[in-house]
């Protein structure tokens, strides 16, 4: 069902799914949070968080007044779905991580010191860092001399930095 | 061993020359740079940059097989790095990456490439007073920097064994820019060997693993140079390697101005790629700058000196064509 969510928000999943997953979304909790989840994560990516907080909110509360429509291709479709779930499963997987790894990049080469990085990376803080940044920071502190740490110690950077701005 | 080597030299020379306040200076960097291949330690310390401050716990241990140390962060999302002798292995737990790396043997100051009157001058080395660290008495090292090009560094060293209690980076306006303490360490004794174990390698069985590993090439094989050098650093080594998972080879620039080192990473960008952000970042204290070359090259500078250094560094690098 949340690899559906995901179709669904990036917009891949055949109309035929949708009106089910809405009815299913609307009936538990749990799917409510997922969903609640992704829309974060994608407005984190795209730089909306801002607008996210009660849109989700305003969305539900819109479904809500709905009328629910069960149409039998609809089911059809869903089981059809559900059958292909463990293929589709790891592509939305790497999607969402290749997303959030481009995105990330997009935030660590902003310039530094401004207030608009501390705001995108703190709406992104669950996004992971960009492994080529973080592959090149491990691979010049292997040479890195002496300024802080002793011993591996000099990797400390290179761990400190994976949380971004990100304020502790 | 080589760290022994110096103290020797070093002593010679100190006994030869005029003891000077700066060679007094250097002979404890020199101290330093042994105490840390050679003492068994543990303790806590206490990381800070910008506005991220951070408690991680380290463990070293030497003895007749070699070196083998530990780092693990205590705040904020699991992170662990494990060395033995050269192998370095980074363990991400939460991502469940895994990036793997070979470590220059010597790395305090990088001084098998640079000579103490490199490091002299390029900043001005004196001893400080004697302070006190993690509840043990510590001396103060001093390096001001004698240009622009680099930050100032104050080491706090425990006389006793040469180990590094802490150390602070400062830029031109005197703010810090990182910040290393040990709150609380023990030095020399038994160290447990599972304090120096990897907790994650057993689990690690499928995780992705970055390979960043280098193999030295000559800087006529590698076909980039850096031309009109920053003042005061030097090349000290040239490897290719693959940084970006399943990327090119990229040939990877090391210099140093005996105690700051800059990398400069060249990377032919692959055809169809999106085009990279260039310019100037930041990530903690390590400044970065990209530029591209053409379309066909990406110039990344990195290093922990002032913003001018990076840029200047990325700015001067020329492809030959082979």
């Amino acid at each position: 069902m949340k690899e559906q969510i995901s179709a669904l928000l990036d917009g891949e999943l055949e109309p035929t799914g949708v009106q089910a997953l809405l009815s299913h979304t609307k009936k538990e909790p749990a799917l409510r949070e997922c969903w609640d989840e992704y829309a974060l994560i994608g407005d984190a990516l795209r730089g909306e968080a801002e607008l996210s907080s009660d849109f989700t909110a305003k969305l539900m509360s819109r479904l809500d007044a709905e009328p629910t429509v069960i149409a039998p291709a609809a089911s059809a479709a869903l089981a059809k779905r559900r059958r292909s779930a463990l293929d589709t499963l790891l592509p939305i997987a790497a999607t969402v991580a290749g997303v959030a790894v481009v995105a990330w990049l997009g935030l660590r080469v902003e310039p530094a010191d401004t207030t608009r990085v501390a705001h995108a990376t703190t709406a992104a803080r669950a996004v992971p860092a960009a492994d080529a940044d973080r592959a090149y920071l491990l691979a010049h502190h292997g040479y890195a001399g002496a300024q802080a740490v002793p011993g591996v110690g000099y990797y400390m950077r290179t761990a400190a930095e994976q949380v971004g701005d990100e304020v502790r | 061993m080589i760290g022994r080597a110096w103290v020797v030299a070093l002593s010679l020379f100190a006994g030869l020359a005029q003891a000077s306040a700066s060679q007094d200076a250097i002979a404890w960097l020199a101290k330093v740079s042994a105490a840390s291949q050679t003492l068994n330690y543990a303790g806590t310390f206490v990381y800070q940059t910008g506005r991220t401050t951070e408690t991680s716990r380290i463990a070293h241990i030497s003895d007749a097989t070699g070196e083998y140390e530990r780092l693990e962060t205590l705040d904020g999302p699991p992170r662990e790095i494990v060395r033995s002798n050269g192998d370095v292995r980074f363990y991400l737990p939460q991502e469940k990456i895994i990036i793997s790396d070979h470590a220059m043997p010597k790395r305090f100051p990088a001084w098998a490439h640079v000579s103490p009157d490199q490091l002299m001058g390029n900043y001005n080395v004196r001893l400080g007073s004697l302070d006190r660290v993690a509840g043990m008495p510590a001396q103060q090292v001093v390096l001001e920097p004698r240009d622009a090009f680099r930050y100032g560094h104050t080491f706090w060293v425990e006389p006793g064994s040469g180990l590094m209690l802490k150390s602070r980076m400062l830029d031109s306006t005197g703010a810090v820019v990182e910040q290393f303490a040990f709150s609380d360490v023990s030095i020399g004794g038994l160290v447990e060997r599972d304090k120096v174990r990897s907790r994650y390698a057993a689990a690690a069985g499928g995780w992705r693993e970055i390979n960043a590993r280098g193999a030295a090439v000559t800087p006529e094989e590698a076909g980039v140079s850096c031309r009109g050098l920053l003042p005061g650093f030097r090349p000290i080594s040239t490897v290719r390697r693959q940084v970006k998972d399943g990327g090119a080879d990229a040939v990877h620039l090391v210099y140093s101005d005996g105690l700051a080192t800059i990398s400069v990473f060249v990377e032919p960008i692959a055809q169809g790629r999106k085009t990279p952000v260039v310019g100037e970042s930041a990530v903690g204290p390590t400044r970065i700058f990209k530029r591209l070359i053409g379309a066909q090259y990406l110039v990344t500078a990195l290093g922990e000196v002032p913003p001018e250094s990076v840029r200047r560094l990325a700015e001067s690098v020329e492809i030959r064509q082979k």
